[in-house]
C-alpha cells in the first residue's frame, strides 16, 4: 500500500525531512487512498458489477463458452436422456443423515436422555385442478434415538444415522411429485427406567419445554408419547414396514398439538423444479414447538413484506431460545457411514485474507503483451510537483488499492485506470517487469455524475442508501454498444502528449435535474417530453381580471358581464394588433355570442361595437357585419322566446319595483351619451317592444333585484 | 401529590447536575440569532432581565419539574406532543433545534428521557418544526420536520429512518402542520410566501396557497381547523388569511391525490395553485404574525405586541366567510409580557383549554380556557431563576398535564400540573 512504503524510504535523510517528505506523500495521495479502500470493502459487499464480466478481465472469467459452438439442436434430446439415466444411477446411492444431538436450551436439566426424532419423507404431488390442496404422501424411513443437549465435542452419547436409498424420491418415479421435503419429528423420551415412572415427572420435563399454557393436555399428551414409544421400540428396524400411516395427512402440521409430537421442522430437498437443495455438510434444523401456529408460517412472506430495522428484529432472541437438531448429511454411494465427524466451528478469516484468496486460485498471471509475464510490478508514486517520488515494488498483479487479482498485466493497468480514475497512470517497460507511474489526476471531475433523480428519490434511492433492496429510478437508457475496440496492448498506457480521446458518453441529453415551473418539483422523466408550463392564459389571471372587473364601482353589472367575456377572449387568443380586432369580434361572436343572448347583453354589445369604432380600431363596415351576425343568431327560434320572456319579465320587475322608473330614466338618458341611442335605433326587429327604460339596460334576466337598483341609482 | 421538587427552588437537582453550570450559558442574547430580529422600536424589557425583578415563587397551576439542555446549544424551535397517544400511553414529544429532530419521553412524576435523536447531514440545517401523525396502514408513528433547507424530512419512528422527504419549497419552512382528519395530508407554512398541502402517502403535492392575492411575505404560521374545513394563515405581511379545504376543487384533488398514478400518467399531477383566500385581514396585527391557531370558530393569533388576539372573521353572528368580507370582530385579548421579538409560538392543549405562551425573558404565561365568558381567563406566571432565555416554543400534553417549553439556549422545561384548579391563587396578570 502507498502509505506503508514510504517509511523504508526515506532512511538517510534528516528526520525532519523525512516527516516533511511524508507529510507531502500523504497530502498527495492518503484521500483518494480512503476512498478507494472504502469503495473496495463496499464492492466487496455489494458489488456493483462483477470484475469477471469486464472484457479486460478476461483472465478471471472461468467459464468458456465453448460448448455453445457445436451447439446444436438437435443434440437436446440426447443430453436430456443421458441426463437421466445418469440419475437413475444415482438412485443406487444413498442418503445419509448422522444426528448429532437435540438442543434445547429449556431443556436444562436433563441433558444426557434421548430424544426420538422420526423421520418422514412428504411428498408434495401436483395439484390437480378440483384439489383444493395438493396431495400429500407421507412416508417414514426411520427412528432414530438422539441425545439431548450433549456435550459440544465429546463423542458420549448414541449418535444415530439413518440412511435413505436415494430411490425413494427420484424424480421420474411415475407418480408428478413436484417436491420432497424431509420432516423430522422429535419426541421427548426418556431413559427406558424413566419410561415406566409416574406421569408427574415426566410432567415436569413437558412443562420446562414450554408447554405451560396447555396444562390439561399434556398429560394426554405425554400418555402418547409413551405409546408412540413402545411401538417405536418394538420396531427398531421400522423402516422395513416403513409405511407406517401416523395418524395419516394430518399429523403433517397440525399433529404435533394433539397427537403427541413435541417438535418437528421440514427440509425442503427439491424444490419444484427437481433440483437437489441439500447439499452434503452439517446443518443446525429449528424446530417448532407444538403450540406453534402452522398456518401463520405457510403464508407467502411476499404478502405482507415490510421494512424491519435490525432492531426490531431481535435476530439473536430468535436463534437462541429455539431448539434445534443437529445432523450431518452428506450424499454417498455406500449404505452407511457410522464413523462420525462432530461439526467443529472454523474461525472466520479477516477480509484481507479471504480478499487474497478468493482470486488466487490461478496462479498463472499473464500480460497480454509477453506471455511469460514479468513478475516485478515497480509502482513510482509521483507527487509534489513531480520533483519526488517513492518507489513500491510488488511480485504480482494485485490492484494496491482493492487487492483484486487482475491476473495480467494489461488487465491491471486497465483496472487502474478505469477503477481509480482520481490517480492517473502511466506505465514504462523496464527490463525486470514493468514500471507504473503513479500521480495524482489533476483533472479528476469528482462532480456526481449519476442519475440525477436518484438526487432527490424519496426515500433516497439506491445510488445512496444500500441499507436494503430499493427500486431503481424509472429511467432506463438502454444501450446496445459495439464499439471497435483497438487490440488490447500495453502501449496505450505509455505516455501519450496529444491524443487522448475523451470518453464518449452514449447517452444523449443532458443529464440535468429539470423542475417544474409552478411546483418547483422535480419534473419525472416521463413528463419530460409534455411542455406543462403554458405560461399566458393561467387560471388565476382569469380569475383576477374577473375580480378587478367586479370591483369597479362606475360600471353596471352588465357592462361587467360584457368586459369580463371580451377581456378573457382577448387574452385567451392573446390578441395583439389593431389589424387582429376585426377577427377578434367575430370569433368573440362564435364563441360567446349564444351566451351573451342569453345574458341579455345585445345592446352592450353594440355599444362595444361602437366605442371600438370611436377608438378608431375598426371601421362602420365591420361594425354592420358583426351586428348581423348576432342578429342572424338570434333568428334561432328557442333563443327568441327566451329573449322575449326575459325581456319581458325585466320590465315588469322594473315596474312593480320602482313605479317612477320611467322619470328617472329619462332623467339619465338625457346626460347619457349620444351613441346610446345610436345603438338604440341600430337594434331593431326584436326590441321593438322595448321600452326606454330598457335600452339603458345592461343586466341579465337573472340578475336580481340588487343589480337593478345598482344600475339605477 | 408530594415531590421532592415541588418548589421551584430546588432546581433540577436530580435531573441536570451536570447542566447546572452550563445552564448559566443562556443570558437570552439575541444577537446571534437569525430569528430575532424584530421591526419592533421598542427595545425596552432587556435590562429587565435581573434576577431580582423575578417575583417570589408562589403555587401556581404547574410545577416545575425538570430540564435538560441539548448539546448543541443552539436555539430549539419547535416542540410538539404526539397528540395521538392516548391516556395511559407513554408521554412522548419531538423537538427541533440547529439540525437535530429529537424525540423524548416524559417519565411519570419524574424526569425527560431521551428516546431517539435524528441529525440532518447537513450542518448547515436548521430545524424550525416538527408535527406529529402515524402510517395509516401500519399505524406506526410518524415525525415530520422542517426548516431552513425547506426540506421536509418524515421520519418513521419505529424504523428510525428519514423514509421520505419533500422538497419543493424555495426557502425555509417555518411550520408544519397535519391535517386533523386525515394524517397523510401535511401543511407546509414557508418563506418562499407559499403553503403547500402534500398528501405523503403518495407523495404528491395537492395544493399550493400562494401568488397573486396570497401573501406577500413569508408565511410564518397556519392551522387547520379540526373539521378541516378551512386553513388560517398568517405571515410576515401582517395579514391573516383564510383558506377553504371544502371546494369542489379542493376535494376532488385530495381525493385524486390517493388514486394518481405518477408512472402510467405523462403529464403531472394537477397541483391546485390557490391565489385567493376566501378571507384575509390586517386588521388584527401591526407587525409579524408569527402563530395562529384555530379555537372552534375563533381565531387566536399573536404578533410581537404582547397579546394573543382571539377574533372571528365578519361580524358576530356572521356564519359564511366573505370574500372581500372587511370586517372582523375582536372577542378577547390576551395580554402577557415582554415578548416583543418573532417566531415565539403559542400552544394549545388537544382539548382546547389551556392556552400557554413564553416570553424573551424564559417567563411562561399560562390561561385556563375551560371557562364561560373569555373574559374571566385567569392568567398565572411560571417562572424559574435558570429559565432566560427566550421561551421559542410550549407544548401540552393531550391532558394538558405537562407543559413543556423550550428555549434559545438549547434548554427544554417541564412543568407538571397540580392539582389545584389551575391559576387560582397565581400571579394575577390580567388586565
Amino acid at each position: 500500500m502507498p502509505q506503508k512504503k514510504k517509511d523504508g524510504s526515506g532512511g538517510d535523510k534528516g528526520v525532519n525531512e523525512v516527516h516533511a517528505d511524508h507529510e507531502l506523500f500523504l497530502q498527495a495521495f492518503e484521500k483518494p487512498t480512503q476512498i478507494y479502500r472504502y469503495l473496495r470493502s463496499r464492492n466487496v459487499l455489494s458489488p456493483v458489477f462483477l470484475q469477471r464480466t469486464l472484457y479486460y478481465m478476461r483472465g478471471r472469467m472461468s467459464r468458456s463458452h465453448k460448448n455453445r459452438m457445436p451447439f446444436k439442436l438437435d443434440t437436446l434430446l440426447d443430453k436430456v436422456t443421458q441426463k437421466s439415466e445418469r440419475q437413475s444411477e444415482r438412485a443406487a446411492s444413498y442418503l445419509n443423515i448422522v444426528f448429532t444431538g437435540f438442543h434445547d436450551d429449556k431443556l436444562e436439566g436433563v441433558s444426557g436422555d434421548v430424544a426420538r426424532v422420526e423421520t418422514f419423507i412428504v411428498k408434495m404431488c401436483h395439484k390437480k385442478r378440483k384439489e383444493s390442496s395438493a396431495p400429500l404422501m407421507q412416508v417414514s424411513v426411520g427412528t432414530q434415538d438422539v441425545s439431548i443437549n450433549p456435550m459440544s465435542s465429546g463423542g458420549e452419547g448414541p449418535s444415530a444415522t439413518l440412511t435413505i436409498p436415494t430411490h425413494n424420491f427420484t424424480v421420474t418415479n411415475g407418480h408428478q411429485v413436484k417436491s420432497y421435503v424431509l420432516v423430522f419429528k422429535v419426541s421427548l423420551l426418556h431413559d427406558q427406567e424413566n419410561a415406566g415412572e409416574p406421569v408427574a415427572k415426566r410432567r415436569r420435563v413437558s412443562r420446562s419445554s414450554s408447554q405451560d399454557s396447555v396444562d390439561p393436555n399434556l398429560q394426554v399428551s405425554s400418555l402418547h408419547n409413551h405409546n408412540n414409544n413402545n411401538n417405536g421400540g418394538s420396531g427398531p428396524g421400522s423402516e422395513g414396514g416403513g409405511m407406517r400411516n401416523d395418524g395419516g395427512p394430518n399429523s403433517g402440521n397440525g399433529g404435533g398439538g394433539g397427537v403427541g409430537w413435541s417438535y418437528c421442522g421440514e427440509l425442503v430437498m427439491f424444490d419444484r423444479h427437481g433440483r437437489c437443495l441439500l447439499t452434503a455438510g452439517h446443518y443446525e434444523l429449528m424446530l417448532e414447538p407444538p403450540g406453534a401456529s402452522q398456518p401463520s408460517n405457510k403464508a407467502s412472506p411476499k404478502k405482507n413484506a415490510s421494512w424491519e430495522s435490525i432492531d426490531t428484529l431481535k435476530l439473536d432472541g430468535m436463534f437462541t431460545n429455539i431448539p434445534m437438531l443437529k445432523f450431518t448429511l452428506n450424499w454417498n454411494s455406500e449404505n452407511s457411514n457410522t464413523a462420525l465427524e462432530r461439526p467443529r466451528l472454523r474461525p472466520l478469516k479477516p477480509l484481507d485474507l479471504v480478499l487474497a484468496n478468493s482470486t488466487s486460485t490461478k496462479p498463472k498471471p499473464q500480460g497480454v503483451a509477453s506471455p511469460e509475464a514479468p513478475q516485478l510490478v515497480l509502482y513510482q508514486f509521483v507527487y509534489n510537483n513531480n520533483s519526488r517520488q517513492q518507489t513500491e515494488a510488488r511480485r504480482d498483479f494485485h490492484c494496491p488499492w482493492c487487492s483484486l487479482n487482475c491476473m495480467a498485466l494489461y488487465s491491471l493497468l486497465k483496472h487502474l485506470k478505469l477503477c481509480h480514475a482520481r490517480f492517473s497512470f502511466t506505465y514504462v517497460p523496464h527490463p525486470k517487469g514493468a514500471r507504473i507511474d503513479v500521480s495524482l489526476n489533476e483533472c479528476y471531475d469528482g462532480s456526481y455524475a449519476g442519475n440525477p433523480q436518484d438526487l432527490v428519490a424519496t426515500p433516497a434511492g439506491f445510488a445512496f442508501s444500500r441499507s436494503g433492496p430499493t427500486r431503481r429510478t424509472p429511467t432506463t437508457s438502454v444501450l446496445v454498444c459495439r464499439p471497435k475496440r483497438p487490440k488490447p496492448s500495453l502501449s496505450e498506457f505509455l505516455e501519450q502528449d496529444d491524443d487522448f480521446d475523451l470518453p464518449r458518453s452514449y447517452i444523449l441529453g443532458h443529464n440535468r435535474l429539470y423542475h417544474h415551473t409552478m411546483t418547483c418539483l422535480p419534473i419525472q422523466p416521463h413528463e419530460l417530453d409534455e411542455d406543462s408550463e403554458g405560461e399566458h392564459d393561467s387560471e388565476w389571471v382569469r380569475q383576477k381580471t374577473q375580480m378587478m372587473i367586479d370591483d369597479f364601482s362606475d360600471v353596471n353589472e352588465g357592462e361587467k358581464e360584457l368586459m369580463k367575456m371580451w377581456n378573457l377572449h382577448v387574452m385567451k387568443y392573446n390578441f395583439v394588433g389593431d389589424s387582429q380586432i376585426p377577427l377578434a369580434c367575430s370569433m368573440f361572436l362564435e364563441s360567446h355570442g349564444v351566451e351573451l343572448l342569453h345574458k341579455n347583453l345585445y345592446r352592450n354589445f353594440v355599444l362595444h361595437m361602437i366605442s371600438l369604432h370611436n377608438f378608431g380600431l375598426i371601421g362602420t363596415g365591420i361594425v354592420y357585419r358583426c351586428v348581423l351576425q348576432l342578429q342572424a343568431m338570434m333568428q334561432d327560434p328557442s333563443l327568441q322566446k327566451q329573449l322575449a320572456s326575459g325581456w319581458e319579465e325585466q320590465r315588469r320587475s322594473a315596474k312593480r319595483l320602482f313605479p317612477a322608473i320611467t322619470t328617472v330614466k329619462q332623467e339619465q338618458l338625457r346626460h347619457s351619451s349620444a351613441h346610446h341611442n345610436h345603438s338604440s335605433s341600430s337594434s331593431s326587429s326584436s326590441s321593438s317592444s322595448s321600452s326606454s327604460w330598457l335600452s339603458e339596460s345592461k343586466s341579465s334576466p337573472t340578475k336580481n333585484d340588487g343589480d337593478k337598483k345598482c344600475c339605477v341609482q | 401529590m408530594t415531590l421532592p421538587n415541588g418548589d421551584t427552588n430546588s432546581v433540577a437537582d436530580d435531573s441536570g447536575d451536570d447542566l447546572d453550570d452550563t445552564s448559566s450559558v443562556g443570558s437570552g442574547s439575541n444577537a446571534d440569532n437569525s430569528r430575532s430580529g424584530t421591526p419592533t422600536p421598542r427595545r425596552k424589557g432587556r435590562n429587565k432581565r435581573k434576577r431580582k425583578k423575578v417575583p417570589p415563587p408562589q403555587k401556581m397551576g404547574y410545577k416545575f419539574v425538570c430540564y435538560l439542555k441539548e448539546d448543541h446549544g443552539q436555539p430549539i424551535f419547535g416542540v410538539q406532543f404526539n397528540q395521538y397517544l392516548r391516556d395511559g400511553q407513554p408521554l412522548v414529544f419531538a423537538t427541533a433545534g440547529n439540525n437535530r429532530v429529537s424525540v423524548y419521553q416524559c417519565i411519570e412524576d419524574g424526569p425527560i428521557k431521551l428516546l431517539q435523536c435524528y441529525s440532518d447531514p447537513d450542518p448547515e440545517e436548521n430545524f424550525y418544526t416538527v408535527a406529529w401523525s402515524y402510517d395509516t396502514e401500519t399505524g406506526r408513528p410518524i415525525l415530520a420536520a422542517a426548516g431552513s433547507r425547506g426540506v421536509i424530512r418524515i421520519f418513521s419512528l419505529a424504523t428510525m429512518q428519514c423514509v421520505k422527504h419533500f422538497i419543493g419549497h424555495g426557502q425555509a419552512i417555518n411550520e408544519l402542520k397535519f391535517h386533523p382528519r386525515d394524517p397523510n395530508l401535511l401543511l407546509s407554512v414557508s418563506k418562499d410566501h407559499a403553503l403547500r398541502m402534500w398528501n405523503i402517502r403518495t407523495d404528491i403535492l395537492v395544493a399550493s396557497f400562494g401568488g397573486v392575492e396570497a401573501h406577500r411575505d413569508e408565511v410564518l404560521s397556519a392551522d387547520i381547523d379540526v373539521e378541516g374545513r378551512c386553513i388560517v394563515s398568517c405571515g410576515m405581511d401582517h395579514s391573516l388569511k383564510i383558506w377553504k379545504l371544502t371546494t369542489d376543487t379542493m376535494l376532488s384533488t385530495i381525493s385524486q391525490s390517493y388514486t394518481f398514478n405518477p408512472s402510467r400518467s405523462v403529464r403531472p399531477f394537477p397541483t391546485v395553485q390557490q391565489n385567493f383566500p376566501d378571507f384575509s385581514t390586517r386588521d388584527i396585527h401591526r407587525n409579524y404574525v408569527d402563530c395562529v391557531r384555530w379555537l372552534g370558530r375563533f381565531i387566536l393569533s399573536k404578533s410581537c405586541e404582547n397579546t394573543i388576539v382571539c377574533w372571528k372573521p365578519g361580524l358576530l353572528n356572521q356564519a359564511e366567510l366573505k370574500h372581500n368580507d372587511t370586517n372582523v370582530t375582536i372577542i378577547q385579548k390576551f395580554d402577557y409580557k415582554e415578548c416583543e421579538i418573532w417566531f415565539m409560538r403559542f400552544a394549545l392543549d388537544y382539548w382546547q383549554k389551556v392556552l400557554a405562551v413564553g416570553n424573551q425573558l424564559g417567563r411562561t404565561f399560562v390561561w385556563d380556557l375551560d371557562i364561560s365568558d373569555p373574559s374571566q381567563a385567569r392568567c398565572s406566571t411560571l417562572i424559574h431563576p435558570k429559565c432566560v432565555a427566550p421561551i421559542r416554543q410550549t407544548a401540552i400534553s393531550r391532558n394538558g398535564n405537562i407543559l413543556i417549553t423550550v428555549c434559545d439556549d438549547a434548554t427544554i422545561w417541564r412543568w407538571d400540573r397540580v392539582a389545584q384548579p389551575l391559576g387560582a391563587p397565581a400571579c394575577g396578570t390580567v388586565d
